[in-house]
């Protein structure tokens, strides 16, 4: 053999084995683990740690030190299908297992070519040299430019628990001098932003009337644009899934239920309720035409009109013609654009006041532009209703998340362990280098117009000259929209930093990528059901951190170490000192209202600490108060009542995309449109069995993914206009980009609409190719990125028409998970 | 397993391909391990494998994949993607996770076959080094301990080393195959997918002990 061949290569060299270090240990279990896998194997003694995720509490059995499968807890009425995608997420192909860089990066740093990000060409380096690198990209950034070069918006569902990574990421920026961070969320930023202007708060967020009284009061339950079935299946926190309770007890009671939806979905099969195929994006015009209805039958409520609302006298004459538009909002006008017969309006709008009416809408109708119009429309149709306040009556926009319809107990509020505190103001900020903070949606509008103004509530700023981003938990590339736009876009960045649990396509697209522990890997706290506050977990660590992982604090405390300004950021507490204070400021807050928590330590013990129910809050009517005394309880807007009309909102000016009463206003595109380029709409609803993107790398796919694809569901009769059969692989694309999907034919669906769920991971064909197919199915290559308006610049996801055509030729190789199916 | 398992390789030379096979999945191929397999054969780092009967076919088809990448530095950069790919997670579907756990049961990543490896590697004394924090049922971790009993074997003609060599070999005939599928679904630039069928067909050999 050569000597020159063996030595002069890694090939001779590289070891994977040695001799155990502790061989007299031999036989002892435990103390000789190997030590690669020693890690990972050495943490918990056989058995089950209780613990929690996104899709509810669980217990972990460990084997040998590995998470050998988990189960629901004992006292989940309902557990979610996904709830094994737990060790999934752990034990994922797909899990970034060590810092790596982009060779380009780790060559040429921030001055590197760009448009090979994404093609997969990383290096593997020690913790060490990563950190060193991102540190170093920080520091320059700060001092040479400044805070407003450096974008911390990060946003994303992160994993659960309260130790926030996406809060550790501000801390450290602020202390190093600030960065652009962002605003609101893609979920709800159109009610975020008008209902504080028409309630006087944010009416998705807090307990909602209880589900109980619903039971018991409600004659009719409409569901508009919502499943809650689908949806109550995750949490930002950690669900109960007490919702499920309601849903069994609704279909007991054998309740009527109205599902105004394009697309007949789980919660109305469930409830066996009847199902209107609204037009997608006309709900402001159904609600416009049932207002005309009461209003023309003279069938609306006067006395709350007059006693609870301010402005009905221009939306009066709005709905009746007289506004600048000169339409009169009847039910012959709303059926042109829903498609729904006039009578049938006019028979819902007679429904609605006949009983006691709740209305439960979801969100997906203000992610469209003009989003902020169909949640004002909603509250000023209860209004004329006039049951807001009444037990069983009114509205709620989150029934479908967190079980906000289900009674709070007497326990405590949870505080954050991490404070992302304020920026050091090391440098001046001066109002030239733009806004410290963007509307979160806007981030590509952001790296495409740089120095240019944008408007947003009310205010006009610049969008700063970012040149690096660190994000944290969260995956841009599968919830932003215009996925082709925003590849352009990202290649502003000359330094991308990811860290996450798993390659997600963010994080194929960065320069650093920095491997996360999960929950199963790190200690935490957290409240089972967030808004009821059902029990306190402790979300005990079950195994150490597989391969070179760590938990997002020790990641951040050692970057901060290599900043120096480890001893700030940390303050010399650790991951369970912190635990530790928010449980003990859990309980002075808890003694307060006379509840006993026990010590620490027994609660660490214990596992779970659940709360009573006071009596009083199984009856709670969301606004009961205010209808009972609307002078002393007044609510926050200016004139303390229901703002129907809002002068607020009028002194924008926004005229055109946002007037200062709910309006209808014709989306960018939509169904009705004279254009048929792309003649199907496309439904981005929240998938069944994911978070958003979480899960989608993990086995649970298998449950639901056509020919290895996102499923696509398609109207029978359009696939029979197509070609297209059940099981077939489908392309969806229009001008903005093209997927491949999985057919599912079904008349389940409205014609003239698709549905693919987001959250589907981006998977290029080709990265370097502006319109390359997606081969999987991210629904968000084909959304359009545009702001809902000026005043929530929220997203508008659910504004979106495509074409569909059955895929000819052979399909790009896309097998997802087949391995495990040719195993021997 | 074909008419390779009719065939037997003495364990010095078996322990000496397998631990080339190791050490090709082990880590991406840096400049220097590219320009060394492009070496003629016979001084080339692939000999090792050549000089084991019917397995020529697979080695030139690793070499005529290497050299189809083009230069040393692009084919560098080729099959770092296509590692990252296909063994570190980038390919998320489209990779072959380089697991017995993604071959056995569920497909989830250390399960029992993680800790049967476990189990044995604590037997036999051994653990991974610290720059290789790999699951105990990780491709490479089972070469290395195989080829570790080849030669312990070999050497000591101690029946338990012979069959702990023997359970390792039996093992990995089980699930490679299946790996080797994978790499050739995924595998653009070639050269993993033949390396692994290389190496399927080379743990389809029995051990020829000394006597």
């Amino acid at each position: 053999m050569s000597s020159l061949s063996l030595t002069s290569c890694s090939l001779s060299r590289r070891r994977f084995l040695k001799v155990s270090s502790s061989l007299t240990a031999l036989g002892v279990a435990g103390a000789m683990l190997p030590m690669g896998m020693g890690r990972a194997f050495a943490a918990g003694e056989a058995g089950e740690v209780l613990s929690g995720s996104h899709f509810g509490v669980f217990y972990g059995k460990v084997e040998d030190g590995r998470l050998a499968s988990v189960r629901p807890w004992e006292k989940d009425p309902h557990p979610a299908e996904m709830l094994d995608g737990v060790q999934d997420i752990v034990y994922s192909a797909s899990r970034i297992r060590y810092p790596m860089v982009r060779r380009a990066y780790l060559e040429k740093g921030p001055q590197a070519e760009r448009d090979s990000r994404g093609a997969g060409d990383f290096v593997r380096v020690s913790w060490d040299q990563a950190l060193d690198l991102v540190a170093k990209e920080i520091k320059r950034l700060e001092d040479e430019e400044g805070p407003w070069a450096l974008y911390t918006g990060s946003y994303g569902w992160r994993s659960a628990g309260r130790m926030n990574p996406q809060a550790m990421l501000q801390r450290l920026f602020n202390l190093m001098g600030g960065s652009v961070s962002s605003s609101s969320n893609y979920s709800k930023a159109g009610i975020e932003a008008i209902m504080p202007y028409v309630m006087g708060m944010i009416e998705a967020e807090g307990p909602q009337t209880t589900f109980k009284t619903v039971n018991e009061h409600s004659d009719l339950v409409v569901f508009w644009a919502v499943d809650p079935v689908n949806n109550n299946r995750i949490s930002n926190t950690i669900p109960s899934h007490d919702e499920w309770n309601w849903i069994d007890e609704l279909k007991a009671a054998n309740k009527k239920t109205v599902f105004l939806n394009p697309v007949k979905v789980e919660s109305c099969n469930d409830l066996n309720g009847e199902w209107i195929a609204i037009r997608p994006q006309s709900d402001v015009a159904l609600a416009l035409g049932l207002c005309h209805t009461l209003l023309s039958e003279d069938l609306y409520d006067k006395d709350f009109i007059a006693d609870y609302t301010y402005g009905f006298e221009q939306f009066a004459d709005y709905l009746m013609g007289k506004g600048s538009d000169g339409v009169e909002k009847t039910a012959e006008w709303a059926s042109e654009i829903t498609e729904i017969p006039a009578d049938d309006i006019r028979d819902l709008a007679h429904r609605m006041v006949a009983g006691r009416t709740m209305i439960v809408s979801g969100w997906s109708t203000q992610r469209q532009h003009h989003g902020e119009q169909f949640p004002w429309a909603l509250v000023t149709l209860a209004s004329m209703i006039g049951q807001i306040g009444l037990p069983g009556g009114g509205f709620s926009q989150r029934y479908h998340l967190d079980a906000c319809g289900a009674p709070v107990t007497n326990g405590p509020s949870i505080g954050s362990p991490i404070s992302a505190g304020k920026r050091k103001e090391t440098k001046e900020w001066p109002e030239e280098k733009g806004a410290q903070i963007i509307p979160v949606a806007r981030v590509v509008d952001m790296l495409e117009k740089p120095g240019e103004s944008y408007e947003h509530n009310g205010g006009t700023h610049l969008y700063p000259d970012v040149k690096m981003t660190y994000w944290v938990g969260g995956n841009p590339f599968h919830h932003h929209q215009d996925r082709n736009r925003m590849r352009k876009a990202w290649k502003k960045f000359e330094t991308v930093v990811v860290q996450d649990i798993e390659w997600t396509a963010s994080a194929r697209f960065a320069d650093i990528v920095l491997p996360a522990a999960t929950t199963a890997e790190r200690n935490d706290i957290e409240m089972v059901s967030p808004t009821c506050r059902k029990a306190l977990l402790a979300m005990k660590k079950i195994i150490d951190p597989v391969f070179e992982s760590r938990s997002d604090y020790d990641i951040f405390s050692a970057l901060a170490d290599k900043l120096g300004i480890g001893q700030e950021f940390s303050e010399g507490k650790s991951e369970m000192d912190r635990i530790k204070e928010v449980y003990e400021a859990a309980k002075a807050q808890a003694a307060g209202k006379k509840v006993e928590m026990p010590e620490f330590d027994a609660f660490w013990e214990q596992g779970i600490l659940e709360f009573e129910v006071p009596e009083k809050n199984r009856d709670y009517v969301k606004h009961a108060e205010f209808r009972e005394d609307p002078l002393i309880n007044m609510l926050p807007t200016p004139t303390g009542k229901i703002e129907i009309y809002s002068k607020p909102i009028e002194k924008m000016g926004y005229t055109e995309d946002c007037p200062p009463h709910p309006t209808w206003i014709e989306p960018m595109e939509w169904l009705g449109q004279k254009d048929k380029t792309y003649p199907l709409h496309v439904n981005s609803a929240h998938p069944k069995y994911r978070l958003h993107s979480q899960l989608a790398g993990t086995k649970v796919r298998e449950q639901y993914t056509v020919a290895g694809r996102e499923p696509c569901l398609i109207n029978t009769k359009d696939a029979e206009k197509r070609g297209i059969a059940n099981g077939d692989i489908v392309r969806v694309f229009n001008g903005r980009g093209q997927v491949l999907a999985g057919a599912v034919v079904t008349d389940e669906i409205r014609p003239g609409v698709v549905r693919l769920w987001e959250g589907g991971w981006y998977d290029p064909e080709d990265v370097s190719d502006d319109n390359t197919i997606c081969k999987y199915g991210d629904v968000n290559v084909l959304t359009p990125d545009i702001g809902t308006s000026r005043l929530a610049q929220g997203t508008s996801a659910a504004t979106c028409m495509a074409e569909v055509e059955k895929f000819k030729g052979e399909a790009p190789a896309v097998t997802v998970f087949d391995a495990p199916k040719d195993a021997a | 397993m074909g008419e390779n398992s009719l065939l037997s390789v003495s364990a010095p030379v078996y322990a000496d391909a397998i631990r080339l096979c190791a050490r090709l999945f082990g880590s991406p191929l840096e400049l220097a391990d590219v320009e060394a397999i492009l070496r003629p054969e016979e001084s080339g780092v692939l000999k090792p494998l050549i000089r084991i009967e019917g397995l020529s076919r697979e080695v030139e088809a690793m070499a005529a994949a290497l050299v189809a990448l083009g230069p040393s530095q692009k084919a560098e950069i080729a099959l770092n993607r296509a590692f990252c790919q296909l063994f570190m997670g980038l390919g998320g579907p489209k990779s072959a996770a380089p697991y017995e756990s993604a071959y056995r049961g569920s497909g989830r990543l250390y399960q029992e076959p993680a800790g049967e490896m476990a189990l044995l590697l604590r037997q036999q004394g051994m653990e991974t080094t610290t720059d290789f924090p790999e699951a105990p049922d990780h491709l490479v971790v089972e070469l290395a301990l195989f080829d570790d009993a080849l030669r312990l074997g070999a050497v000591s003609g101690d029946e338990s080393d012979m069959a702990t060599a023997e359970g390792l070999r039996e093992r990995m005939e089980g699930w490679v195959p299946a790996f080797a599928q994978s790499c050739r679904d995924h595998d653009r630039t070639g050269f993993y997918a033949s390396a692994a069928s290389l190496l399927a067909a080379l743990l389809a050999r029995t051990v020829d002990w000394p006597a």
